[in-house]
């Protein structure tokens, strides 16, 4: 209770606190007029948004506004009806990836978390982090079998290497239990390793701190922040506001399937067309 | 530790060190099994019917591990298995039938070309389970397993009524198409094709095992436990659906051709769809994914099967009768340990050992690689050459005044831009963190030597 209290208080400080935004790089992800209908359903009409190399930015919106089906649509889960999506590949240049499959997204480096925490539960940690080492490793059926050295080496990399994602993101104690027996917190943060060892340029994460308690939360923002001084870019879908200000150097509102607002922080929380979708009850 | 003594023995046997991550429980097991198969014929003499058990176990067991990396690894449920033993009975039979240039029959007259049957066999077998995919590739559970029963019964019906397969008489061979293993002929009593059918089935295992343990088994496990996520964790499930369908239809063939050349007849009406579920209830019994699983279902159910032709107790039990016995087993198993009789381990829940957190104190996790400026772009950058460790941090300050410039490499200038801007601003620690996470290959401050005395040692 009392580090809940504390861990608010220290919220509410840095809230208060001006803060500096990251400084934008060149553009990382384009979406273009996204739409995906569901029959009838318009679950996200003539989405455009820019993510920028190295920032934080945040779409939010109320439940149902269409968030998730923009990151399904992104990542390719199901192809978007209409719209374009181009990602800025570091060597490739701009790659089109609308309507690709998600493991070639993914191995072009865009990785992404559930919202429904979505991990493989009969599998300890350190494996789920390893799966999420497959498309950076390329040992085939011939090495596997014969054991080459050339796997055995790639095998010790990976679980070196998964070992010192759960430390990044603080698992290391429990590299080796089932995921399932993950606390609630834990697993989100699993997820985000998985997702860390894909190598992704970008990282998109679907309500992370859904379900977390405020220390925890504290925790995932500090997490965030260091993925994105690493050198990671990250698109964040979140309903925590606190969280959402507090990271975010951009943001993108959401409601009824379309945007209503863009802009830094500032400008979005004062926005009266997001006050009144959203933050219909101001607290502060 | 528990660990001395053992890593002392394995040592000193051939290829031992293979062997280090193994319990004392499962070396015991595996070796015991081994032991068992081997000097079985010792005790009994070759051409005794437990030796006949033991090939029937051995060539079934190769089946159920085949089988078992669509059912237990991939998680599909596959019921038309026994197209693939049929495709490779009859394949051999035709082979060895096969009379050649002047009645030579050359594939039954040299050990090569048994061996070469085998091979054959599982290759074809292969490509069919290939083929079959085409059409399975989208499904999943009844779905799959329903088309798979409905293409096993297509072969069968196929093959029941075609020349190539002796039709519903089945095929005999004569004593010229007999195969020859280590130049004699292979009869009932072949000390030779006994010790190959148990070759066969402990390379199986070794296959298997390293299969489990690797990239590839990750795959399937992803694949099996969510095909969503193991999609988006960059898991192209096509591809190793594909991979299973095939690894599973080669050791079809292979048991295929094993079991023809054991039974002395190919009898199409014998290969029908009860055969595949037989093999299925070993899997399931033992514990579906769990290889000691298998082979303790394999070792348990196929006995039985046989020791129910028996009369025991001055009963003979009907052979209609007999799938009643499997389907109680079944039951009794499904009620109090679903799970089968020996389940996959998830691997032992134990604390990080010395060697884990050493790697972890190494280094810190390599994020973001593909925007990792290379040693050698980092030298292009003007200013960096003469700079004394190219890097992040020090391209960081060369670009700094233009962090939009356009650059051919846009990753890169993206990168210096960033790691710049949060160092102008509060926090100072950034460069340190910065250099911290160079990858070992980059051979960054401190840090390198260790990383160097690593990569000797693996």
């Amino acid at each position: 209770m009392n580090d809940d209290l504390e861990a608010r208080a220290k919220i509410s400080d840095r809230l208060s606190a001006p803060r500096e935004l990251r400084t934008a790089g060149p553009p990382l992800l384009e979406v273009r007029g996204l739409c995906r209908y569901f029959g009838g359903v318009r679950a996200a009409h003539d989405i455009s948004l820019t993510v920028r190399r190295g920032q934080i930015t945040s779409l939010i919106g109320p439940n149902g506004a269409g968030k998730t089906t923009c990151f399904n649509a992104i990542t390719g889960i199901f192809p978007p009806t209409r719209g374009e999506v181009v990602f800025h590949h570091p060597e490739r240049g701009p790659v089109p990836i609308a309507g690709l499959r998600p493991d070639r997204i993914c191995q072009l480096g865009v990785a992404r978390t559930f919202q429904n925490i979505r991990l493989f539960p009969d599998l300890p940690v350190v494996e789920n982090v390893k799966v999420g080492f497959h498309c950076r490793t390329r040992s085939g059926l011939w090495g596997t079998v014969l054991r080459l050295p050339g796997m055995l080496r790639e095998e010790a990399e990976a679980h070196e290497a998964a070992l010192r994602y759960l430390d990044f993101v603080g698992l290391l104690a429990s590299a080796h239990d089932l995921a399932t027996n993950l606390s609630y917190g834990d697993q989100r943060r699993l997820e985000i390793a998985r997702a860390l060892a894909t190598h992704p340029e970008l990282l998109l994460l679907d309500e992370p701190a859904a379900g977390m308690n405020p220390s925890e939360t504290e925790q995932l923002m500090e997490l965030i922040r260091r993925i994105c001084d690493l050198g990671g870019t990250v698109l964040l879908i979140e309903h925590d506001m606190k969280l959402v200000m507090n990271v975010s150097d951009r943001i993108y509102v959401m409601d009824h399937g379309e945007l209503i607002a863009e802009g830094d922080p500032a400008a979005v929380k004062s926005n009266p067309k997001v006050v009144e979708a959203y933050l219909g009850v101001q607290e502060r | 530790m528990s660990e001395g003594p053992k890593v002392e023995l394995l040592r000193l046997l051939p290829g031992g060190h293979l062997l280090l991550e193994r319990s004392w429980g499962q070396l015991a097991a595996s070796g015991g099994l081994g032991l068992l198969f081997l000097v079985l014929p010792a005790f009994v003499g070759f051409g005794h019917p437990l030796i006949n058990v033991g090939l029937y176990v051995a060539v079934f067991a190769i089946l159920s591990l085949g089988l078992n990396v669509v059912v237990g690894w991939t998680g599909l449920l596959e019921l038309g298995y026994v197209s693939f033993l049929a495709t490779g009975a009859v394949l051999t039979f035709n082979l060895l039938l096969w009379e050649g240039a002047g009645g030579a029959h050359p594939f039954a007259s040299s050990s090569l070309g048994f061996l070469a049957i085998i091979l054959l066999s599982g290759l074809l077998c292969a490509a069919l389970g290939l083929l079959r995919g085409i059409p399975t590739l989208k499904l999943t559970g009844d779905y799959y397993a329903i088309v798979t029963l409905g293409l096993a019964e297509i072969v069968y019906l196929i093959f029941l009524n075609s020349e190539f397969t002796g039709g519903a008489f089945g095929m005999k061979l004569s004593s010229d198409s007999r195969p020859t293993l280590l130049g004699s002929r292979i009869y009932y009593d072949s000390w030779a094709f006994y010790y190959l059918v148990v070759l066969a089935l402990g390379a199986t295992v070794v296959v298997m095992d390293r299969l489990d343990r690797s990239r590839i088994g990750r795959a399937w496990a992803a694949i099996r436990l969510d095909e969503v996520a193991a999609r988006a964790c960059g898991i192209d499930v096509a591809r190793y659906k594909m991979l299973a369908f095939g690894i599973s239809g080669f050791f079809g063939g292979v048991g295929g051709a094993l079991y023809a050349v054991w039974i002395g007849t190919v009898a199409v009406k014998a290969l029908d769809v009860w055969q595949s579920i037989l093999i299925l209830c070993a899997v399931v019994l033992g514990g579906m994914g769990s290889l000691r699983g298998v082979l303790l279902g394999s070792l348990v159910l196929f006995p039985l099967r046989e020791l129910l032709r028996e009369e025991l107790f001055g009963v003979r039990v009907p052979p209609e009768a007999s799938n009643l016995v499997y389907g109680l087993l079944l039951i009794f198993v499904m009620r109090f340990r679903p799970q089968g009789l020996l389940p996959r381990s998830a691997g032992p829940v134990h604390p990080l050992d010395a060697n884990e957190q050493e790697a972890v104190r190494r280094g810190r996790p390599r994020l973001f690689v593909l925007t990792e400026p290379a040693p050698s772009s980092s030298t292009e950058t003007p200013g960096a050459g003469g700079g004394p460790r190219p890097g992040v941090a020090h391209s960081a300050e060369t670009d700094g005044p233009s962090p939009d410039a356009t650059d051919v490499h846009p990753g890169h200038e993206g990168r210096a831009a960033t790691g710049e801007g949060p160092a102008e601003g509060t926090e100072e620690p950034r460069p340190g963190i910065a250099q911290d996470r160079f990858s070992p290959e980059e051979g960054s401050g401190p840090s390198s030597p260790r990383e160097a005395g690593s990569a000797e040692d693996a």
